[in-house]
């Protein structure tokens, strides 16, 4: 999709203003859910604060059961929280205290699907137009809402199609103009792409960025993988437990994994403890790690890396590449790719992974090797979970 | 948006979370409908069986007491046990064997044949007990007839004698297994052919992975169809009362039928004879859950894989002539046996085609006692699926959205919409006929009191079909229509019911099929004015006009025929597994 191409088909594309972008459109407080299961309580989401602010897509990211979904829920109106407030452009739509409970054919609100849930009785078309006749929207009826919109996802030759007649990318792309039509104040996309191949997705995710930069829209977009998120969102919500482990801009997020958990689900997959002593020297299974220390009090640090952040040698070569050495890895299995190849390494008890590129070093199965720490590229938490801000790797 | 609507009921909220007493209010407020709703089926469903039970528990529990001390009581307990059980053994296996024949066809084959265990419980059931009376009566049985005329046996009655316990077993187990089947077939096809595969890969020859695999993952199914079998057989009623009293065989629900032929009924001890019914249903529904336990291990997740099996010929060959044997014997043989004493000027048991005559069926058909009966059966039958079909529609959106609804009402509209399949027809029909007798309906003898009853015993029913069809659409089908604004009544006009709508009327077929066949109830609630072609049926049978019986016979089966082409033609072949 050409955005000069679409460009020429919005009605109105304004883009959002610097000054609107900072205008609050979501705002949530002290938002509470739980179920009974027999006879106990199980919490989904603790205390959740967050806002939105207009033209934002935030996207929340987090594994299976964290509670991205109930939260989606919650704002759509297809949840009751037990405890909190919600507010929508300013109205309060949720507001358990004073029993106030907007439900969702009633709030300005849009939804994409994860299985699109498009109706398969009614075309495209009425599908795409449903919205703005249940919201009484007559007047974007008759001045080509429905076929503008659709033009908009590039499926306007589909309008008079049936559901099942589409592909699955078509479908998505319908369910998503069904959710533009009435041009909600907030969007919701659940796991829109989940149910697309491989490459759709990444298609598709393109697209949607596109879209998202020239209608200005206000969205919430849940999903589970990372590179989704780190490609759509303007800010990313990491969701642990029911509770916003951290929020902030894709990068600084990426960049600084604020604890053990984030940087895990963040792709650091190798973790390694290190134990300190009083005079700030690290240890790793009980050996010194020669010029490593963490500038904290003494104790049991994790240290985690990106497999392609982690360095990976052939057992006492004499290089001068940038880290700190293990000594006494043995490889186990090299899985290959079209650029990288996956290095497995077993490190004492530890089982590391290691993306090396595949002109880069020449080893099989069995050899010995050396694992190389950069503290540059990785990052080093306390055992409760937080990051150590001052760990630069160096002893002083 | 600004309107308000209140919070969830406490029962959800977090601990140490409390809603205003307002927002309290305004929350009952919410839910009124859907309590009115549960305690309009809740009353439904217990009005045949709290007054009657109240009866027979009243004065000292005199119903009880009358009835211990009932001379022959033993015998009848015994009889209701042993036919019970019987039956329930004969359906259980039968029905098993039948389901693995049919899924052991190669998929051809299967698809046509797959409903063909079924047929029995096409056919009307007093029309059924009629045509087996027909084959095997001892006298002038056609079968008996013709293993008579090969020489072998001896005598002018016999071998076969369809009034004694054994063959009551064989014919409602026969007529059971037909459920079974159902229960076990699908069963067997949720379940896939994956995990077969898989033991068979892993070693296990066709035996040991029966044994180990496919039989213990078929547990629910077994325990589930095992205690609505045994329900039904306990609770048995048209097979005895047509086939067991010549010999004087009683069960409990013919027993209570015969007492309400007296003057004055005795209403205490009639329904005392319900009693031990009532209890042993609740007894086995909670076994039932008990038994299967954790449902979650059984979930079988092959249903969408592809059937790679290729089935030899020769256990093709025994499968279609296991299926075949039991469909000529359970479902053609007693059709024919009707068309030919309909066609007859009387039933002498000879099978001679010389005095075969159309004349029966002017004769009957221009009686105005059979019209009559026809036209109430057809109209209490239509107005009941009428008023059962938004109902059941109504129970169902409760139950599927039972986290809107406040945390017992999903339970109770749950619980109440299934109790009458629990009870015996006969129970129920007689619970109604003391429920409306007096005041403050007073409706016996009116067709009013038959669509009471009639949509009472649909509730399950509509429930349960429309319950499905919501499932299978899935919420997010209905969420979706909220999220893009409609309202629920949008969402219901505009969404639900046209995606519903072949499925609400295969559904509507099938229970006008079902109330066609009723005859439990029906019997209790005919009057002298106001009767159905079910009981009409049994009349001409008592007055001994076998040539009438199988007239009224094959019109119900014609009826039946025209309402299965009509579920079919709405819900495929496979709406016939609503039956």
């Amino acid at each position: 999709m050409a955005r000069t191409s679409m460009a020429n088909v919005l009605p109105v594309p304004e883009a959002v203003a610097a000054d609107d972008r900072d205008a609050v459109q979501v705002r949530l407080s002290g938002l509470r859910k739980g179920y009974r299961r027999r006879r106990e309580f199980v919490p989904v989401l603790s205390e959740v604060d967050l806002t939105v602010a207009r033209g934002e897509l935030l996207v929340l990211l987090g594994p299976s059961g964290c509670g991205k979904t109930t939260l989606l829920k919650c704002l759509v109106g297809l949840e009751r929280p037990d405890a909190g407030s919600i507010e929508l452009s300013g109205t309060r739509v949720v507001d358990t205290g004073q029993g106030v409970f907007v439900p969702p054919n009633r709030r300005d609100v849009g939804m994409v699907f994860q299985n699109y849930a498009l109706w398969p009785h009614m075309t495209v078309a009425r599908n795409v137009a449903y919205p703005l006749k249940a919201r009484k929207r007559a007047g974007q009826l008759r001045g080509g809402r429905v076929q503008q919109v659709l033009d908009i996802v590039q499926c306007g030759h589909l309008a008079d199609r049936y559901p099942p007649e589409l592909s699955g990318g078509q479908q998505q792309r319908v369910s998503l103009a069904r959710a533009l039509a009435p041009e909600p104040a907030l969007l919701l996309l659940d796991e829109p792409l989940s149910n697309l191949d491989a490459l759709l997705r990444v298609e598709l995710r393109a697209q949607l960025r596109i879209l998202h930069r020239d209608l200005g829209f206000t969205g919430v977009y849940v999903t589970h993988d990372q590179d989704e998120a780190l490609a759509l969102g303007t800010r990313i919500a990491v969701m642990r437990e029911g509770r916003i482990e951290q929020i902030g801009e894709p990068e600084k997020v990426y960049a600084e994994p604020a604890t053990e958990y984030v940087a895990d689900f963040l792709g650091a997959r190798n973790r390694i403890e290190l134990v300190v002593d009083d005079d700030g020297r690290a240890r790793f299974g009980g050996r010194p790690v020669p010029g490593l220390g963490i500038p904290a009090a003494a104790g049991t640090y994790s240290v985690r890396v990106r497999p392609r952040h982690l360095g990976l040698r052939p057992a006492g070569a004499a290089d001068d590449a940038p880290g700190h050495w293990l000594p006494g890895g043995r490889l186990i299995e090299m899985v290959p790719g079209t650029e990288t190849t996956e290095h497995v390494v077993q490190l004492d008890d530890l089982t590391l992974v290691a993306d090396v590129p595949n002109d880069r070093l020449r080893a099989r199965i069995g050899d010995e090797v050396e694992v190389g720490l950069e503290p540059a590229r990785s990052w080093c938490y306390r055992p409760d979970g937080e990051r150590v801000a001052e760990w630069r790797g160096d002893v002083a | 948006m600004t309107s308000q609507i209140l919070e969830r009921p406490p029962a959800d909220a977090a601990p140490g979370h409390r809603a205003s007493i307002p927002a309290l209010a305004r929350g009952a407020r919410r839910q009124w409908p859907w309590i009115l709703l549960t305690a309009g089926v809740a009353l439904l469903v217990l009005l045949p069986l709290v007054p009657l039970q109240g009866r027979a528990l009243s004065n000292g529990a005199d119903g009880l007491r009358q009835l211990t001390a009932l001379p022959g009581l033993g015998a009848v307990v015994r009889n209701t046990i042993l036919m019970g059980l019987g039956a329930l053994a004969v359906g259980m296996v039968l029905g098993t064997v039948l389901a693995f024949c049919v899924y052991a066809m190669p998929p051809r084959l299967r698809r046509y044949l797959a409903f063909t265990p079924v047929l029995p419980m096409v056919i009307p059931s007093v029309a059924h007990v009629v045509g087996f009376v027909f084959l095997f009566s001892p006298e002038n049985g056609y079968v008996n007839t013709l293993l008579r005329g090969t020489g072998l046996f001896s005598g002018g009655s016999g071998p076969i004698n369809v009034y004694t316990s054994f063959w009551i077993i064989v014919y409602t187990g026969v007529h059971l297994a037909a459920f079974v089947f159902l229960f076990v077939y699908s069963g067997l096809r949720n379940l896939g052919t994956e995990y077969e595969l898989a033991a068979r890969v892993n070693g296990a020859g066709s035996i040991r992975s029966l044994v180990t695999i496919t039989l213990p993952l078929l547990r629910p199914t077994f325990v589930y169809a095992g205690a609505v079998v045994l329900l039904l057989a306990l609770g048995q009623f048209t097979g005895p009362l047509i086939l067991g009293r010549r010999e004087g065989l009683d069960v409990l629900t013919t027993r209570m039928y015969e007492l309400t032929l007296d003057y004055p009924v005795n209403y205490s001890l009639a329904a005392a004879f319900g009693t031990p019914l009532i209890v042993v249903a609740v007894l086995l529904i909670v076994a039932q859950r008990k038994m299967i336990g954790n449902v979650n291990r059984f979930v079988g997740q092959g249903a969408a894989t592809v059937d790679a099996r290729v089935p030899g010929r020769v256990t093709t060959f025994v499968s279609v002539t296991i299926v075949g044997v039991f469909v000529l014997v359970s479902a053609i043989m007693p059709l024919l046996a009707l068309a030919f004493v309909s066609l007859s000027p009387f039933w002498s048991g000879k099978l001679s085609l010389s005095a075969l005559t159309f004349e029966n069926y002017p004769d009957t058909l221009n009686s105005p006692a059979i019209v009559d009966s026809v036209v109430t059966s057809l109209t209490v039958s239509v107005l009941a699926v009428v008023i059962v079909l938004p109902l059941g529609m109504l129970i169902a959106l409760g139950i599927q959205n039972r986290d809107r609804l406040w945390r017992p009402l999903p339970t109770i509209l749950d619980v109440a919409a299934n109790l009458p399949l629990s009870i015996p027809a006969a129970l129920v029909g007689f619970g109604f006929l003391f429920a409306l007798s007096g005041p403050p309906l007073q409706i016996y003898g009116t067709s009013a009191s038959f669509v009471l009853g009639y949509v009472t015993i649909m509730i399950p029913y509509a429930t349960r079909y429309q319950l499905a069809t919501l499932v299978a659409l899935g919420r997010q089908t209905f969420d979706a229509s909220r999220v893009s604004g409609g309202g629920p009544v949008r969402t219901f006009f505009r969404i639900i019911l046209p995606l519903s709508r072949s499925g609400i009327a295969s559904s509507a077929a099938i229970m006008f099929v079902l109330l066609i066949h009723e005859f439990g109830v029906s019997l209790l609630l005919r009057s002298p004015t106001v009767n159905v072609l079910s009981v009409a049926l049994f009349d001409q049978y008592d007055g001994g006009s076998y040539p009438q019986v199988a007239v009224i016979a094959i019109v119900m089966t014609a009826i039946t025929a025209a309402g299965v082409a009509a579920a079919m033609l709405f819900g495929g072949s496979r709406a016939l597994e609503r039956l």
